[in-house]
């Protein structure tokens, strides 16, 4: 512990976008697309910690992973190890730097060379950076073999004779080679099963006690993730949405993100009541991430405007369809499935089991919802987005009867364009800075600033969040 | 309560060049109309080999060698392929865990859901496309019209995994066989995943057979389940039993080994040691390398399922049943752990497994 306030790792301002142009034509034409992966990440690790980093698939969490110890070339900011910035090393002084900044991959087989025997395999890095030789080597890699459970005779063997859990052991001894100060876990024990699975998780923090190690802990699990963390990073669309203490983001106050993640894993308790927060849809694309808050286009605690008077979720049923009316080029897609309350079952069972062979057809369905009548139409919008048969507040139902006549005549950017005035949430035009809620831990969500009236759930008349616009 | 399946004495093995693999060895198991039924273990305890022979897909190097499969009384394994074919699909539907891979990706995800109704339930091709598209705006497709012409790479993975569930309910079948259904989605999903087959299999009246490696998702859906173990059943009990009061040391083992959100501890108990080479298990009780009550009668004797009141031998009726010694010849330790549920709001369980080997070791 030299210098306790300089953290292992310094992360500022990380951001890893990639070309995914398609080809020729792309380029012709000028089509650009960007994926954001990771877009601004701040965080520190300190010695002797585990920060933990949690989110679903395509958030960016691997990306992340790889970029921090530029696997993958971030394309801005910076990661400073013990000071220095390692964006800035040649590739010859990065190499150097591996012997303290080592990984460990998701998937133990294949990051592991099936031509070389486990003794070389943990080798390698001793070779590489000329730490031992000889007997010396040799007896290194029997003890390395030993410290992370696996029995020395082994040497001999190739990877594909070992179980899954004894190649991740082989992939820790091989990251541990080197003495490293910062091993970057990505994902090291989700293709494990549940008891091979704790006991890798039992060896990296006996490892961790042993020798000091600071690690940087991927996992999409958050069962896991509290059992080894020091600190969390919650991790959505290429950004940390709240980072802090281990059981201060396990306990409120959460980001609706954090919560619903939380309340989602399966509690292996039968009497567990589990019927929380379920998000709707997956996480947006990277290429053009939601503006504003990303979180907006799947949150359940949207922040309504502030001039309404319209119940906070049926507000939010209303902005979800002003959100999808602005994006939608067909109508039928703002409307349920008609017929969709006819039970399926029960609609087979009666034409099925009457036998024969000749092809029959249902009751006739129609065909396009704008054939329906003005008011049936109006039945299914409601239908699709949970919305009552009238607003409690006379001037949202007015808009929304405007809007859903607009509708009904196929002009769907109108309909959005008398929506989106009283329906546009604060956390679709600002993105939230992080808010500090506690000792070291911060929340990157607008119901968490100033002038957020809790009471009431919208900001105060006025009161203009501070995120940037 | 009638059983939709029984499963009887089943035995598959694999012919493989190193060896032969007894993948299921005498497994028996029942499944009630209308009941969800959790098959539980670990990767090689044989759950998947147990899902495909009920669905009659076991191939060469593999062979069911022995036992029944009752479908509605009738047994799937004397039948032949045509017959077979009109069980699946028809009375049998399935779910796999890669959705994306167990549909065809030349065809739209709406073609081979009215596909599969045109040829099961001999519906006219137009009244098919309807009843595909009810069928996905069911499993909570949005836009289900629009998305029946859509490919099944323009859909997200738990959209496929809902896809292909509308496609085991489309010919109103009396059992769902789901294999790792949700394992290799998100949490989130998940979770919506879960509760939609629940929502289904209640609004269906379809009995689900649940096979996971995770006890939180059998924890979640099942009305019952039965733990496996190198091939065998070690296990078979209502889950609130399960869960509270293990009767063999392995269900307990894994449940303990589960980390837990609000468990201070630093250490997770494991099991230690690793699934038994399956070409040559272990002689006695297959778990007994592993077990931390083992005794030299383990090593000896192979014990059998048995109701773990009065030792005797489990029938099919049976809902208790479990395999260990200690509930026929009795073992002179004992089985020396205990459940707690911690905070006393029953929110949490927690197993204490005292006396368990810190063993680290993949040995």
């Amino acid at each position: 512990m030299s210098d306790s306030a300089e953290p292992v790792l310094r992360v500022e301002g990380l951001k890893t976008h990639y070309d995914s142009t398609d080809g020729f034509l792309d380029r012709l034409f000028g089509r650009s697309r960007r994926v954001r992966a990771v877009d601004g990440v701040d965080f520190e690790l300190r010695e002797g910690e585990t920060l933990g980093v949690v989110g679903e698939s395509g958030c960016g969490k691997t990306t992340l992973a790889r970029s921090v110890l530029r696997l993958i070339e971030p394309t801005a900011g910076s990661v400073y190890h013990r000071g220095e910035d390692l964006t800035a090393l040649s590739s010859a002084e990065l190499r150097d730097r591996r012997t303290d900044l080592q990984y460990v991959f998701q998937d133990p087989l294949s990051s592991l060379n099936p031509r070389l025997t486990a003794g070389d395999v943990v080798g390698e890095p001793l070779d590489v950076h000329g730490l031992a030789t000889g007997s010396e080597r040799d007896e290194r890699v029997r003890e390395l073999l030993e410290t992370v459970g696996l029995n020395a005779n082994y040497a001999d063997r190739y990877p594909h004779e070992f179980s899954g859990g004894q190649q991740q052991r082989l992939g820790i001894a091989r990251a541990l080679a080197v003495e490293p100060e910062v091993i970057v876990c990505d994902e090291p024990v989700s293709a494990l099963d549940a008891s091979v699975q704790s006991q890798v998780l039992n060896l990296l923090s006996d490892l961790q006690e042993e020798f000091g190690l600071s690690y940087v802990f991927i996992a999409h699990d958050l069962r896991v993730v509290e059992h080894v963390s020091d600190r969390v990073a919650v991790m959505y669309l290429g950004e940390f949405v709240e980072r802090g203490p281990t059981d201060a983001v396990f306990e409120p106050p959460h980001h609706p993100y954090t919560e619903a993640l939380l309340s989602a894993i399966p509690e292996p308790d039968p009497l567990w009541d589990g019927d929380g927060i379920r998000l709707t849809g997956t996480v947006p694309s990277p290429i053009d991430p939601p503006d504003g808050c990303r979180f907006h286009t799947r949150c359940p605690r949207l922040v309504p405007d502030a001039n309404s008077d319209l119940p906070a979720d049926v507000w939010r049923s209303v902005a979800a369809l002003a959100r999808r009316a602005a994006s939608a080029d067909d109508v039928t897609s703002l409307t349920a499935t008609r017929g969709a309350d006819d039970r399926t079952a029960r609609l087979g069972e009666s034409t099925r089991r009457s036998g024969g062979s000749s092809p029959r057809s249902d009751p006739a369905t129609g065909s396009g919802p704008t054939e329906a009548s003005r008011e049936t139409f109006g039945g299914l919008v409601r239908e699709e987005f949970d919305l009552p048969e009238t607003l409690p507040d006379a001037d949202a139902e007015e808009t929304l009867g405007e809007a859903i006549d607009a509708l009904y005549d196929d002009r769907i950017g109108t309909a959005a364009t008398l929506l989106e005035p009283a329906f546009t949430s604060p956390c679709e035009r600002h993105h939230p800075p992080e808010y500090e809620v506690g000792v070291d831990h911060g929340i990157a969500c607008l119901r968490y600033d100033d002038g957020f009236d809790e009471e009431a759930g919208t900001f105060e008349e006025g009161a203009e969040p501070a995120g940037s616009v | 309560m009638t059983a939709v399946l029984e499963v009887e004495d089943l035995t598959v093995r694999f012919y493989a060049e190193e060896g032969v693999v007894t993948a299921v060895d005498g497994l028996s198991y029942r499944i009630e109309a209308g009941e969800t039924f959790g098959v539980v273990g670990e990767s090689g305890a044989g759950k998947s080999v147990a899902a495909l022979s009920v669905l009659g897909l076991i191939d060469s190097p593999g062979r069911i060698e022995g036992g029944e499969v009752r479908f509605e009384g009738e047994d799937l394994l004397s039948m032949d392929e045509s017959a077979l074919r009109s069980v699946r699909g028809d009375g049998i539907g399935t779910v796999f865990q890669d959705a994306r891979a167990a549909l065809n990706p030349v065809y739209t995800v709406g073609e081979q859901i009215a596909e599969t109704i045109e040829h099961h339930l001999e519906y006219a091709p137009s009244t098919a496309r309807d009843r595909a598209i009810r069928l996905l705006d069911r499993v909570g497709i949005a836009d289900a019209e629009t998305r029946y012409s859509d490919y099944p790479h323009e859909f997200s993975g738990g959209m496929c995994q809902r896809a292909a569930i509308a496609m085991a309910l489309s010919c109103d079948p009396e059992l769902i066989v789901a294999d790792e259904p949700t394992t290799a989605l998100d949490v989130t999903v998940e979770a919506r995943i879960l509760d939609l087959l629940a929502e289904l299999a209640d609004e269906f009246d379809v009995a689900v057979q649940l096979v996971t490696h995770d006890l939180g998702v059998i924890a979640g859906t099942c009305d019952r389940a039965m733990v496996m173990y190198a091939g065998e059943a070690v296990e078979t009990a209502p889950v609130e039993e399960l869960y509270y009061d293990p009767k063999h040391p392995y269900t307990a083992g894994l449940m303990s080994a589960i980390p837990r959100v609000g468990d201070d501890d630093d250490r997770l108990p494991t099991i230690p040691g690793t699934m038994p080479d399956p070409i040559d298990p272990p002689p006695g009780c297959r778990f007994h390398p592993r077990c931390p009550f083992a005794e030299e009668a383990c090593t000896r004797t192979d014990p059998a399922l048995v109701d773990p009141e009065t030792g005797e031998a489990a029938t099919l009726d049976d809902d208790r049943a479990a395999a260990c010694l200690e509930y026929t010849e009795g073992l002179s330790g004992g089985l020396d752990y205990s459940v707690e549920v911690a905070g006393g709001t029953g929110e949490h369980v927690e197993k204490a497994i005292d006396e368990r080997e810190e063993g680290g070791s993949d040995e």
